[in-house]
């Protein structure tokens, strides 16, 4: 069972890093229509955003044009950009690459990660966080030793605890106020619920293992 | 925190209501994340400090500058001691440049517009895409017009050379660059006279001097007894950083500062005396001067003994100077009926009383070593500034003042060069082919050039404020082989600059930019906007490419030091985002042009010539320092006089050198970017002075100071024309046709000596403006706001800052959708935020305060400005007494700022003034097409 659960966080990380990615691709909006949730789950009001903004327009090709295009103007700009996708906006007085990027950069390379950006995107940015996530969900799944998989999976919470609740909120409320596009209102909403779900059940998780702690093991 | 770990493990699927399989699909749309080993995650990692040599673009000053980077981040930015044009000094736009770099609105990815010019609406693409949409343009716009069809403008800050280099390869003669929106009046008679640019005071210290042992050390003395200021203010202007510091080190050494300016600028808070003159008169108080001197010279007078005639010996032409001159002395002004250049002439104009310029002149002219200064706010902005420039540089040097220890100096003949081959000049003088009426006619890519062959002949200075018109007619070449030749400009390619707010008048340039055919296509093709900050010129862009920051590029500075100093500016960090560097840009571009099939790019020229950024910039210092081995004390005296100079300062000094006697060179060890690397970034060789006297630095024909600018000698029995005007003169003679700015004057060539003609807007001096003075009662000039300039005021630090009372805290109250930097620390964000009314500082209108009260006005009321053309702007006026009466002052480039970009200084563009909002597009100063925006005179409406 916790193996599917694994196969899902990663899956889900998976999708919110392309969803952040500029630009959004067919495949990545597909993986959106494809999903289904009970009318009860936290993620269900921004899924059917989202799902319905992408049945509003036939025209795939156009509709894709038409978010890209929003999405330049909410997170890339030119000018002054409505929802900077990075944490040391939010933490860090309204600059970027500050405390928030250097943490989160250095917590990846004590896990030996590196986003394929290298390091020209700072490394709190929305897309690479929660691409990191998705990368410890799959060490985690792939784990051969129980300590091993709890390992990661504390690391998945120390992680969100630490350097992605702390501004998510305040990103996503700016991203929803700054735009009219359902499929973004929806987004924010979406990540926002599903990252609060995760840090719930690792919460849970943890604390029935209530495994002390452990150094990640040198891959070689 | 949502959950504690009292919670009962619940399953995450439940949670989420989600299936199993549905979730776990997605996994495939992947983490974009790669393992590393141990080892390559430890090389991963920066940490600790390091430092960088490097140079500031901030502003133009460019000072050197030593970064700190802690753990990857640049953490501080302190000033580079070792280099001596700022020794060690930084301002605080300099320590300020981390919040450029890493900025949220920087421009981080390149974008393709998507609605119309002006909307402000784009879409990011990859660069790829971003170059093939560029290239097939430029292409596409070659093979119809020709490339002389594309310009290329390097706007405001060097690191140009690779631009230049590549569009000259593509075949335009239009590689521009700032200069001739900022101040060419003001440079003209230095140009003519010495082939210089920039007189300051020689107070540039520390400079290294060869000692009698031998030796070399730094100086530190202040020799100048004087300066003069005129419509000059470095301590807020920029460019020359040892201005600020040396004008006060210099006052406490006993030197005696005067400033000559309609406002009491900063400059003039640390003068013995402020003069407040009119706008638009300092060539009046200059001719006023020169008179005074030569009337009152007395060579047995030790008190009256102004002129050092030691001058003659490396001058020509003084005596028609100075009988065309005294040509006017008789004649009588039409508006106040007083001779000319008289003492009450000149008081009635300048409002300056006559025993006032009177003392003035016998000040200047007995006190020695002084410096007469003048600049771009005043003279550089004026119709008529060439007159003022050419007689305050024949003030400079008929009192001896040139190049004397404590004196002139013409900085931009003793600065290293830089550049070479690297900025492309070679493929300007490829031949090329046009039918012209019919006929198929041969020249090289320069002839084509639209002011040199065209309205502008004597522009030497690209004619950037007169774009906007030959955006909406084309160009029609007048002289040179291709006369008669026309062609549309069709892409304009903008780096580094901001021309819709700072190149003339704003409304004009939005017209051109957004001006269609019938056929409903944009007029101008192709805009691509590159640069860090988006700012408003990129709103009207069909491309936006993001420029690495100053501290993510490589490239080299010299800004206007008193002997040959050269710094590099170096990757302190690599380029964040997906920005590049000028020269990746340009050589990526450069591969797209060529894949394309354009036949004048080729990897010989590129790729494989310079396969790196350093192999590129090591080609720009090859040239160094480039000036010749002369004056007092010889730099290097083991080394023969007069010869040029090349290579490393240690090179040189140990002798290292070849020395070719055909070519009067000394070469020694080629300047590279790893030496500067081992030398604290910089390369600094000696000063000596008395370069004039003989010394080969001038570059005139003559290789003297000339008073005529077109005469003849005779060579080897034939007769050649030589001075700065004399080629201009030859292509008017062989065309039969007059430039239209110089025949406004009703001038049919350029004078061969001393001329006088008038501004213009100038109800005070210029009799065609004369009913204009009760309707329109004040006069308009710009100042320079320090921290914010174009460039920055996307840096909060600096945009809330006061400055000289041009930018001011007179906001109103505001809420923004972004974070105001906390004085406490990090401010969590994410919501609106309140701007409280008298928070932060805009651009003002500053007015005499008795003005103000006799138009019922008080500090905060809002007002609108118009000109008699019906040009308006609006803004809050701040009332002081220190400024003329009659006299407005606004920022330049300060107000009316409609760019998101821009942060916070954008949303109180509705309330501030922009002053190009006022300028006459038509009013382009008539040689070298300067727009005159200290020629401005307007009404003020109240309005609320």
């Amino acid at each position: 069972m916790l193996e599917q659960e694994l196969w899902a966080r990663e899956g889900l990380y998976s999708l919110l890093r392309a969803l952040f990615s500029y630009p959004l691709s067919d495949e990545a909006l597909r993986a959106v229509e494809s999903l289904t949730v009970m009318p009860d789950s936290p993620l269900a009001l921004g899924l059917e955003r989202m799902q319905a903004r992408l049945q509003e327009q036939s025209d795939r090709e156009a509709l894709i044009e038409l978010l890209n295009v929003e999405m330049t103007r909410l997170l890339e700009g030119p000018g002054q950009v409505p929802a900077p996708p990075f944490a040391s906006f939010y933490l860090h007085g309204g600059q970027l690459m500050g405390p928030p990027a250097l943490a989160a950069r250095q917590f990846y390379l004590e896990w030996q990660a590196i986003p394929e950006t290298n390091g020209e995107i700072p490394a709190d940015h929305i897309a690479l966080e929660m691409g990191f996530l998705a990368y410890l969900a799959r060490r985690a799944r792939q784990a051969i030793t129980s300590g091993e998989r709890s390992r990661a999976l504390q690391a998945s919470r120390d992680f969100l605890q630490h350097h992605v609740w702390t501004w998510l909120p305040s990103f996503c409320q700016a991203l929803k106020e700054a735009t009219a596009d359902p499929f973004f209102t929806g987004l924010a909403e979406f990540a926002q619920e599903a990252v609060r779900l995760d840090l719930e059940w690792l919460e849970g998780i943890m604390a029935e293992e209530d495994n002390p702690l452990q150094p990640p093991e040198v891959l070689g | 925190m949502i959950a504690t770990r009292k919670i009962s493990r619940r399953d995450f699927l439940k949670m989420a209501g989600a299936s199993a399989g549905g979730l776990a699909a997605m996994a495939a749309l992947g983490s974009g994340f790669r393992t590393l080993s141990a080892h390559e995650a430890q090389q991963q990692q920066e940490s600790g400090s390091r430092v960088v040599y490097t140079a500031c673009v901030m502003c133009p000053a460019e000072c050197g500058l030593e970064v700190h980077v802690e753990n990857g981040v640049v953490s501080n930015i302190y000033g580079n001691i070792h280099v001596p044009y700022n020794s060690g000094t930084v301002c605080a736009k300099g320590v300020s440049g981390l919040q450029l770099v890493y900025n949220a609105n920087r421009i981080k990815y390149p974008m393709i517009r998507v609605g119309e010019r002006g909307e402000g609406k784009f879409k990011r693409v990859s660069w790829e895409e971003a170059l093939d949409y560029i290239a097939s343009k430029l292409l596409e716009i070659k093979q119809k017009y020709g490339p002389e069809a594309v310009i290329m403008d390097c706007g405001d800050v060097t690191d140009r050379d690779p631009y230049y280099y590549l569009f000259r390869a593509f075949g335009t003669p239009h590689t521009v660059e700032h200069g001739s929106i900022c101040d060419t009046p003001r440079r003209h008679g230095p140009k003519l006279m010495f082939g210089g640019k920039r007189i300051e005071p020689d107070i540039m210290r520390p400079v290294l001097v060869r000692q009698p042992d031998g030796s070399l050390k730094n100086d530190y003395s202040y020799r100048t007894r004087l300066i003069i200021y005129v419509g000059w203010n470095p301590f807020t202007a920029t460019r020359i950083n040892y201005e600020s510091r040396g004008t006060v080190e210099a006052r406490l050494a006993g030197a005696r500062i005067i400033v000559i300016d309609p406002a009491f600028s900063n400059t003039a808070t640390k003068a013995d005396r402020w003069i407040p003159i009119r706008p638009g008169t300092d060539a009046d108080l200059f001719a006023a001067m020169l008179r005074y001197i030569l009337e009152n010279h007395r060579d047995d007078d030790p008190f009256r003994r102004y002129i050092d005639w030691s001058f003659k010996d490396y001058s020509q032409g003084w005596e028609e100077f100075e009988a065309a001159f005294r040509s006017w002395w008789n004649k009588k002004d039409p508006l106040n009926g007083l001779p000319y250049f008289s003492l009450e002439w000149a008081a009635d104009r300048t409002g300056i009383d006559a025993a006032t310029i009177a003392e003035l002149a016998h000040t200047f002219g007995i006190t020695k070593p002084a410096a007469l200064v003048w600049g771009m706010n005043g003279i550089g902005h004026h119709y008529n500034g060439y007159v003022a420039s050419i007689l305050g540089t024949v003030l400079n040097v008929i009192t001896g003042n040139m190049e004397v220890p404590g004196g002139a100096i013409d900085t931009e003949l003793v600065k290293s060069s830089k550049g070479g081959k690297a900025s492309g000049g070679d493929f300007l003088k490829r031949e090329v082919t046009r039918i012209v009426n019919g006929r198929e006619v041969k020249g090289k890519v320069e002839e084509l050039h639209m002011d040199g062959y065209g309205d502008w002949p004597a522009a030497w200075d690209d004619v950037v404020g007169d774009y906007p018109r030959r955006f909406l007619e084309g160009v029609t070449l007048r002289y040179g082989p291709f006369r008669g030749h026309r062609y549309p400009i069709k892409a304009y390619i903008l780096r580094t600059g901001n021309v819709v707010i700072t190149g003339s008048n704003t409304q004009k340039w939005i017209e051109a930019l957004t001006a269609k055919d019938e056929a409903g296509n944009y007029k101008v093709e192709l805009v691509v906007y590159i640069d860090t900050p988006f700012l408003e010129t990129g709103l009207y862009a069909d491309v936006i490419l993001p420029e690495a920051s100053f501290l993510e590029r490589m490239s080299l500075s010299d800004i206007y030091p008193v002997h040959p100093v050269l710094y590099l500016r170096d990757f302190v960090i690599r380029p964040l985002y997906e920005s590049k560097t000028p020269y990746e840009i340009c050589w990526a571009l450069a591969r797209k042009l060529h894949e394309k099939g354009d036949p004048d790019i080729q990897p010989k020229d590129f790729w494989e010539k310079y396969p790196t950024e350093e192999d590129f910039w090591n080609e720009a210092l090859r040239v160094a320092p480039g000036r010749p081995n002369t004056g007092e004390p010889l730099p290097y005296p083991n080394l023969p006089k007069g010869y040029k100079l090349l290579g490393t300062p240690d090179s040189l000094e140990a002798g290292r050198v070849q020395i070719d006697d055909e070519k009067k060179e000394i070469r020694g060890e080629p300047l590279t970017v790893q030496w500067l690397r081992e030398h604290h970034g910089v390369a600094v060789w000696p000063m000596s002075w008395k370069r004039f006297h003989g010394g080969g630095v001038l570059q005139t024909d003559s290789k003297k100071v000339e008073f005529v600018w077109d005469y003849t000698v005779e060579k080897e029995g034939k007769t050649e024309r030589k001075g700065r005007y004399s080629k201009y003169n030859k292509l008017i003679e062989e065309a039969g046709e007059t430039p239209p700015g110089i025949a406004r004057l009703g001038w049919q060539k350029y004078p061969a000596t001393f001329y006088w003609f008038e501004t213009r807007w100038n109800p005070y001096t210029n009799p065609d403006y004369a009913k204009y003075r009760d309707e329109y009662p004040f006069q308009v000039i710009s100042g320079r706001i320090h921290h914010a300039m174009s460039g920055t005021q996307m840096v909060d630090w600096l945009g809330r800052l006061p400055t000289e009372d041009l930018w001011a805290p007179l906001n109103d109250e505001r809420v923004v959708e972004e974070v105001v930097i906390g004085e406490n620390g990090p401010t969590p964000t994410g919501r609106r935020v309140r701007i409280p009314r008298g928070t932060w500082s805009i651009g003002v209108i500053q007015m005499n305060r008795a003005d103000g009260e006799r138009l019922g006005l008080k500090t905060g009321d809002l007002v609108e400005l118009e000109t008699p053309q019906g040009f308006k702007t609006r803004g809050k006026v701040y009332l002081v007494e220190t400024i003329r009466p009659g006299v407005l002052r606004i920022p330049l480039g300060g107000g009316g700022r409609f760019s998101p970009g821009l942060g916070k200084t954008y949303i109180f563009y509705d309330i501030t003034p922009n002053h190009n909002a006022l300028v006459d597009p038509d009013n382009l100063s008539p040689i070298m097409g300067q727009p005159a925006y200290g020629d401005v005179i307007v009404k003020v409406r109240k309005i609320g």
